[in-house]
């Protein structure tokens, strides 16, 4: 037998020897962790929480920032997740745009808004941007699990990049919840509490990435 | 002898392929023509279609179509067969794993390639560090001319193609990779680019400077083939 005959039989065995899903086996379980899983995840999460307070804010503005909020989740999703016809994924000028933009518009969108003028100074306080901070994670922890499991080791190209974008479409999600609970409306809180996690979760994303979302060579 | 029989004659791996046209003007014009999203799908696409929907024996096929490339561009890159065997194998074990995520319409060469590709750098990282694994993504992208360079009418048969081969394996990483996927492998510019995760332009620019290098190189050989070229070539103006 002939060494490239040897090496087909060689990797046909290896092949037969190791399952794999086909294609509308992989579509059901990522329906099921984008759709179902991560939603009821961190909805409970949520829920956990204390649930969704709007207390002395008017109601149609958190409704309008957090549905704003949602949609540039939803933008920064299909940034991340989106393949078009290609295996090789998104060209990485989309994806750092995708990975980099998601805060600035989470940012205009909120202040944009016309929030009322706070009439009785609040005091700042640090201790409460900390438990926002840590509930925004908390809350983006289920989409950024789904986000880097649909795409585990599919990233030949440039994985950091794609890793960043998800972390920041899972961060977005994580503020848009924490938009609904939080009843803080201070600048400074926005930017601590609910914009800096977003930030912190791109460089999270970039740097599972590597291990998550490269392909890496197995040495046995 | 016949243009047509030096030409064939140039042919490194005996296969009566790409190498048979060692015509620059081919190498432009062909990779410049075509377009990852305008060409029909392959045998190969095809294949893969097949197998990510569950049929299992569209493996064997894919293999064919597969593993001679992957394994010609591997072992261009590494130099060494078995290693190149090797790569090979975890390649098309990865493509196997991520069957079911595999696009309907979409390529697997170039998919394939960057997989390849990435085992490479990875193969490359643990053996010697990040040296060679950093300078094939090391360039930037000036202008490059437009114009293709002239082809090559004759040349000086097995000698120049054993020549090739040498000065094939002496070019920067980047440059023999750029080549190798375009010119042996007839990647499009945008399936290469694609593949090395840079730009169209960066890829043209690194094929330049190969063909000028390998220019360079085997004029002494073969002076008719590179008698006619483009002024952006002249070895007087200095190497871009």
């Amino acid at each position: 037998m002939s060494s490239a005959e040897d090496q087909k039989t060689r990797i046909l065995a290896a092949v037969r020897a190791d399952e794999s899903l086909v294609r509308s086996q992989v579509e059901r379980r990522d329906l099921l962790l984008l759709a179902g899983g991560t939603p009821v995840l961190a909805g409970l999460v949520l829920f956990g929480a204390g649930g969704v307070h709007v207390v002395d804010r008017p109601p149609a503005l958190v409704v309008a920032s957090a549905a704003l909020w949602a949609v540039v989740a939803a933008l920064g999703t299909v940034v991340a997740l989106r393949r078009g016809r290609s295996m090789l994924g998104s060209p990485s000028a989309w994806l750092a745009a995708g990975a980099l933009g998601v805060v600035p518009l989470l940012a205009a969108t909120w202040f944009l808004l016309p929030w009322p003028p706070l009439t009785v100074p609040v005091p700042h306080r640090l201790g409460l941007d900390a438990v926002c901070f840590g509930l925004t994670l908390a809350l983006a922890l289920a989409p950024l699990y789904a986000f880097l499991r649909v795409r585990r080791e599919g990233d030949p190209v440039h994985p950091t990049v794609t890793g960043a974008a998800a972390g920041a479409a899972a961060g977005a999600w994580g503020a848009t919840l924490i938009d609904l609970h939080c009843e803080r409306v201070d600048p400074a809180h926005i930017l601590l509490g609910h914009l800096a996690p977003v930030a912190a979760l791109v460089v999270v994303g970039a740097l599972l990435a590597r291990s998550l979302l490269a392909i890496r060579l197995s040495r046995s | 002898m016949s243009s047509a029989a030096l030409l064939t004659s140039l042919d490194p791996v005996g296969s009566g392929g790409p190498w048979c046209a060692w015509n620059t003007a081919l190498l432009w014009s062909h990779a410049r023509n075509r377009a990852v999203t305008d060409v029909a799908p392959s045998a190969a696409d095809l294949a893969m279609d097949r197998y990510a929907q569950g049929d299992d024996a569209a493996f064997g096929e894919l293999y064919d179509l597969l593993a001679p490339r992957l394994l010609r561009y591997l072992r261009r890159q590494t130099g060494n067969e078995a290693r190149a065997e090797d790569l090979v194998q975890q390649t098309l074990l990865r493509i196997h794993r991520a069957r079911g995520r595999f696009l309907h319409g979409a390529a697997v060469v170039p998919w394939a390639f960057a997989i390849a590709r990435r085992l490479l750098i990875d193969d490359l990282r643990y053996r010697k560090g990040d040296r060679l694994a950093a300078s094939l993504d090391d360039e930037t992208a000036p202008d490059v001319p437009d114009d293709a360079p002239s082809a090559v009418d004759l040349v000086a048969a097995s000698q120049l193609a054993q020549r090739i081969r040498r000065e094939l394996a002496n070019l920067p990483d980047a440059q023999r990779e750029a080549f190798v996927l375009i010119k042996e492998e007839e990647l499009s510019l945008a399936e290469a680019a694609a593949v090395l995760g840079t730009t169209v332009t960066a890829v043209k620019l690194r094929a330049h400077r190969a063909y000028q290098a390998l220019r360079a190189a085997l004029g002494d050989l073969a002076p008719d083939v590179f008698s006619a070229r483009h002024p952006a070539d002249d070895p007087k103006k200095g190497r871009s």
